[in-house]
């Protein structure tokens, strides 16, 4: 036997009051009467054991008082204790959980149940609720009381994140190490990654909310400018049915300021088909997929990405002939946007911001900024000219695919009858090799900025580049690759990560409003994180070092020091569309597999406290104690 | 001035004599008509001749008419002597009011209901013996030397022997009658000898019981010292709820006794409490005198 308060048998000296309370009679009072004959015949009819009864009270009273001071003590068995258990219990706030397959949702249902197993707690028993959404975070402590776990799971919603459920799984095996009767019980729909084998583990046990559902997802959207145009996006639109039966929905691909396309969709179970749109936007803008379906899950219905504006690259040729002059004024004109001009000479001072295109001359020392060199006839500080190559050695033989500047150019036919050999002093990428084995366009890998050197000259007496299509193509490329426009696409989405391991892909993120170093989202003081678009959920406000996104929809910085002011206009910088985090989280279709009876633990057995039997026995000997007094089933 | 009869009672009186006369007539509290047959001197008819008739009382007129005989009836005067004995012990002394102040008034009452039907009044203070008595007196002029008597009736320390204090009353009374005891009857020797002996010697007896609220409900309890006022002895007793009951137990079977008692004897009988108002308590004797008296008729 144990006791919770011991220190409250303390009031067991009020047993000592009670006596002696009882035991001191007030003075005797005085009662005149005209004859004893009537009082002696009346006290002569008390029952033999009534002599006793004067004790028997005061026992009554005495052991009351200390059923009652016993009872304040919240005595239990040892063997009570002994099975006390220690409980985490980890909920599913993943996106699926919002599904409202179950009336009026699967988050609501694991509520329900996770409330149910919070009332169910027996005395002593201690519970831990993780909330395991894309990150894990603990609500309560070891100790909370009910009520508080019960605020805790009211105040829970649903996030648009994965789950990540063997995470928490293992941070609520760390929590239960060295603890006896450790319990562990997963609240979730099942979708979650390796739900398989969460429910074959030994010592957890998954119990799953959620049934037949009918969910679209849009589970990718990318855009990447055209080669041709930059101006125009090609669009890649990815929906999946994620449900568990056909859905039929349309798809609406646009700008946000600009009426949309519209392709209908019909998806069997387990279907994905993709669908290439072509978007406009010149001017950059807000890209919006949207599936207008009344399906059981909102948030994987809407997909959004920023799409930057078109810049005008700075663009100088340099060449002293007049041929080649004009066709690389010819081919760069091609790009438009463009800021061209140059000349025959080399300038006094090189703008590092400036793509420089030089025909032939070769500066001493190599300028800073990105540069493209064709046919370099000497040699400089980053190389040694060593002669040329001629003839059919010169036939290209190997050509990276994946270089930018080249990928589009068609190598195969075009004839060079000359080019330089050249002997680099620093490290370089080498895009393309002709049969001497020797490079015909090369990449300089230096920290002042990009150097491409094609070692061929597009000079007629020396080559048919000049005459082909291929020639402006590569300028294009270039001049695209030397500006770093490549990754206008490459840079969406960035990856940012928490402290805690979070993963999040937040598309077009603002560095430098942001703060951003390396891949976690820091904001600066004063700076502040809020939800701009979604008007069914309030909007929501994060203050704090590192910001978690996740809920589908715009989100923007506000506030601090060096921050721009909030943008009116959804075109401008400043604010980041975050679509669902995972494809993954999107599924509504739990593990086949899944077993929920995978762990033969009883479901927790209510018990009565001890105090409250002592409780009842204090009222039952009150009761015997006014039958005493009043002597009702005597008289 | 007298403490206990002021103006309004005297009042009160003519106001229940009225309702009384319209009951009973003169016959106080339905008193039997004592009619001494043959023994008169109002002739009130012939009857026929039994062995044991006087033969001085044989018409031996209407005997040679009629050829047998006949005996004249005479019927005599009435005994209209009441008796009024009040109870003066030290136990009638307790109760708020006290027993003893109230018995004085309903003896008052009463005799100013005798007075008023020209009856003969004699009133008695008595315990264990006659502690003190009136001349007998007739005729409502007498009414204030009756109260008077009754105001000063001295209280009496001594116990209650109420056979030795009829004993002593029937000693040397020529006049019999209405005989009303009022009393608690707490006697520890009981009231019934007393009362039988009053019934042996000619004396038609009816019970006036007085007792206090508290005797008959007694609020008290706990610890308690008891007094007994008569013989001053003391007690000490822890009074439970059980003993109250079990008292109130008691005292309704000794009252239900006497009922019981003076309903086999044709004996009349009034219980009345300290709390009740005199006239209520004469009221009701007067109605139960009447229902007496029509049961008698109706016999």
């Amino acid at each position: 036997m144990g006791f919770e308060h011991p220190t409250s048998f303390a009031w067991a000296v009020l047993a000592a009051v009670v006596a002696a309370l009882y035991l001191w009679r007030f003075p005797y009072r005085q009662h005149p009467v005209a004859t004893f004959s009537f009082w002696q015949r009346a006290l002569a009819r008390r029952p033999a054991w009534f002599t006793l009864r004067f004790w028997m009270s005061l026992a009554v009273q005495i052991v009351l008082v200390l059923l009652i001071v016993t009872a304040l003590t919240e005595p239990f068995f040892q063997q009570v204790a002994a099975s006390r258990r220690w409980m985490v219990l980890v909920l599913d706030v993943s996106a699926s959980m919002a599904a409202t397959d179950q009336s009026p949702s699967r988050f609501t249902q694991m509520q329900d149940q996770a409330r149910q197993m919070i009332g169910n707690l027996r005395r002593g028993e201690q519970m831990v609720i993780l909330s395991a959404g894309s990150t894990i975070r603990p609500i309560g402590r070891w100790g909370a009381s009910s009520e508080s776990l019960l605020a805790a799971v009211d105040g829970l919603e649903p996030t648009d994140g994965p789950a990540r459920i063997t995470d928490a799984i293992a941070i609520a095996q760390d929590l239960l190490r060295d603890r006896p009767n450790g319990y562990l019980v997963v609240l979730s729909d099942g979708t979650f990654p390796d739900a398989d084998a969460v429910g074959r583990m030994h010592g957890v046990r998954l119990v799953t909310v959620g049934g037949d559902s009918r969910n679209a997802a849009i589970t990718r959207l990318d855009a990447h400018p055209q080669r041709a145009d930059p101006s125009r996006w090609e669009v890649l639109v990815e929906i999946a049915n994620r449900g568990n039966a056909p859905v039929q929905t349309e798809l609406d691909v646009g700008l946000a300021d600009a009426p949309p396309q519209t392709v209908s969709i019909q998806l069997d179970r387990s279907q994905t088909v993709r669908h290439r749109l072509t978007v406009s936007a010149p001017q950059g803008g807000l890209l919006q997929a949207r599936l207008t379906t009344d399906d059981h899950l909102a948030a994987d219905n809407l997909a959004q990405r920023r799409l930057p504006a078109l810049a005008a690259p700075r663009v100088r040729w340099i060449a002293s002939d007049d041929q080649v002059a004009r066709a690389l004024q010819h081919a760069l004109r091609t790009i438009t946007p463009i800021q061209l001009d140059g000349g025959p000479q080399m300038p006094e001072r090189f703008d590092p911001e400036t793509i420089t295109v030089i025909h032939r001359l070769v500066p001493q020392e190599i300028p800073p900024g990105p540069l493209l060199l064709i046919d370099p006839e000497n040699s400089s500080d980053l190389w040694d000219h060593d002669g040329y190559v001629t003839g059919t050695d010169c036939t290209v033989v190997s050509v990276d695919p994946l270089a930018p500047p080249i990928a589009d150019v068609d190598w195969k036919h075009v004839v060079f009858e000359r080019m330089s050999r050249l002997r680099f002093h620093v490290p370089s990428r080498t895009m393309a090799v002709v049969a001497s084995g020797d490079p015909l366009v090369s990449a300089l890998d230096r920290p002042d900025g990009k150097v491409l050197v094609l070692h061929a000259s597009p000079l007629r007496e020396h080559s048919d580049l000049i005459l082909r299509a291929d020639f402006a193509r590569l300028l294009q490329q270039t001049v695209r690759w030397l500006a770093d426009d490549d990754d206008r696409a490459g840079a969406c989405p960035d990856v940012v990560a928490d402290r805690v391991g979070r993963v999040w892909r937040a598309e077009c993120w603002d560095r430098a409003a942001s703060g951003t170093t390396g891949d976690v989202i820091r904001l600066k003081a004063g700076q502040t994180v809020q939800r701009i678009d979604e008007s069914v959920i309030p909007q929501q406000l994060f203050e704090g070092p590192l910001v978690a996104l996740d809920r589908v929809g715009k989100w923007r910085t506000t506030g601090g020091d060096t921050s721009p002011e909030p943008p009116d206009d959804d075109r401008e910088q400043g604010f980041v569309p975050v679509n669902l985090l995972d494809s993954k989280a999107s599924s509504l279709v739990p593990a086949a597999a899944l077993s929920t009876d995978s762990l033969p633990l009883a479901d927790p057995v209510r018990d009565q406290p001890l105090w409250m039997l002592l409780a009842g026995l204090a009222i039952a000997l009150l009761t015997v104690e006014w039958c005493l007094y009043h002597r009702r089933f005597l008289v | 001035m007298m403490k206990l009869f002021d103006a309004p009672f005297r009042n009160r009186c003519a106001r229940l004599d009225d309702m009384a006369r319209r009951h009973w007539g003169t016959r106080l509290l339905g008193r039997r008509l004592d009619r001494r047959w043959a023994g008169g001197s109002e002739f009130v008819g012939h009857s026929d001749y039994t062995c044991g008739d006087d033969f001085r009382y044989v018409d031996w007129h209407l005997c040679a008419r009629l050829d047998e005989l006949m005996t004249r009836q005479y019927r005599g005067s009435e005994d209209r002597s009441v008796h009024l004995l009040v109870d003066t012990s030290a136990g009638m002394q307790l109760g708020q009011p006290a027993k003893f102040d109230v018995a004085r008034r309903l003896a008052g009452a009463l005799g100013y209901l005798a007075l008023a039907g020209l009856d003969r009044v004699e009133a008695v203070g008595f315990a264990d013996r006659i502690t003190a008595q009136l001349a007998p007196v007739r005729g409502l002029a007498s009414l204030a030397r009756l109260l008077r008597f009754l105001d000063q009736l001295p209280p009496c320390s001594a116990p209650v022997r109420m056979r030795h204090a009829i004993d002593a009353f029937t000693r040397n009374r020529p006049h019999r009658g209405l005989a009303i005891l009022i009393s608690d009857l707490f006697d520890p020797e009981g009231f019934e000898a007393a009362v039988d002996r009053l019934v042996l010697h000619g004396f038609q007896p009816y019970l006036l019981q007085v007792v206090d609220d508290r005797e008959a409900e007694p609020d008290f309890g706990g610890s308690v010292e008891m007094v007994d006022v008569v013989h001053g002895q003391m007690r000490r007793v822890y009074l439970e709820e059980i003993d109250l009951v079990n008292y109130r137990r008691v005292f309704a079977e000794f009252r239900a006794g006497c009922r019981s008692y003076c309903a086999r004897r044709g004996i009349g009988i009034t219980q009345t409490q300290t709390s009740t108002p005199w006239e209520q308590a004469i009221m009701r004797m007067i109605r139960s005198a009447t229902n007496r008296m029509v049961a008698g008729r109706g016999a």
